[in-house]
């Protein structure tokens, strides 16, 4: 199994989100205290000598908007306002498609579960951060955040 | 007259970005079903003439590997091909997955031209041209 790098995080998720949402990552600098509501969603998987889990968090204003760039509609279309989290679970499904094989081969079956939302709390998630092999803080355009981490 | 085009997926949003895909690939659509499950699948393969069906793997109920084996037992289904859109980009596991019945496999992220290319392949060009 290779490692898993900070870069490799970064270069796959900014891929993710232009490929699929056409939304535009840059790295940020420095990670801050998360600011405000959030929404976190975790996905684990299973290779054959390791298992882990990776996260995505962003801001609900950001996942509807995520949603709305998916299905190209505009974000105050009511038929886009439920599913931001939905938006956020799937890109980190596609997240996590690309870095298993990355980490553990293509010629493995891994196992990828279902991505699962937990409820945003700013002092539990600054505190679960500190466990993170890797965690990246990322801008897009508007300037919205949104973080990737990865546990093993 | 175009392809009559079946998307399997639980996720609503994963259907909606297919059938938006579908729609940007510039092949020539007559009707796009939806269905959560492989059961909901089935029910529309009973009523509908459906010429292919693009399908999830991990779905509640009926997975797509449990659709492709329910396929494959109905005389008047096992013709349909399946094609898996999947987040598993594992070799090994699109092979395993060849071996079972599926006629492709599409990784997401996907591009319009993915589902274009597969369906020429498969189905080959409505207007006579391979």
């Amino acid at each position: 199994m290779s490692d898993i790098s900070e870069e490799v995080l970064s270069e796959v998720t900014i891929q993710v989100f232009e490929e699929a949402a056409f939304v535009f990552l840059e790295k940020a600098e420095t990670i801050d205290p998360w600011e405000g509501e959030m929404i976190e969603v975790v996905l684990d998987f299973q290779g054959p000598d390791k298992e882990g889990s990776l996260v995505l968090c962003a801001s609900n204003e950001f996942a509807i908007e995520l949603a709305a760039n998916m299905l190209g509609m505009d974000n105050d279309d009511e038929r886009v306002l439920d599913k931001g989290r939905a938006a956020i679970g799937e890109i980190l499904n596609m997240i996590c498609g690309i870095l298993v094989e990355r980490f553990f081969g293509s010629d493995v079956i891994c196992k990828l579960g279902l991505p699962v939302t937990k409820e945003g709390d700013v002092e539990t998630y600054a505190e679960r951060m500190k466990s993170a092999q890797t965690h990246i803080s990322f801008r897009e355009e508007m300037g919205a955040r949104i973080d990737a981490a990865m546990y093993l | 007259m175009g392809y009559r085009i079946l998307v399997v997926d639980d996720s609503e949003i994963i259907r909606g970005v297919v059938r938006k895909s579908i729609k940007m690939s510039g092949l020539q659509v007559d009707v796009i079903f939806e269905a959560g499950n492989g059961v909901e699948a089935l029910g529309t393969l009973e009523n509908e003439w459906i010429d292919i069906v693009f399908a999830d793997l991990n779905m509640p109920e009926m997975s797509g590997m449990e659709l492709v084996q329910k396929m494959s037992e109905d005389n008047l289904l096992d013709s349909i091909p399946v094609v898996v859109v999947s987040s598993e980009h594992s070799q090994a596991r699109i092979n395993e997955l060849m071996k079972q019945g599926i006629k492709a496999y599409i990784k997401k992220p996907f591009r319009p031209e993915n589902f274009r290319d597969v369906v020429l392949e498969v189905l080959g060009d409505l207007n006579g041209e391979e």
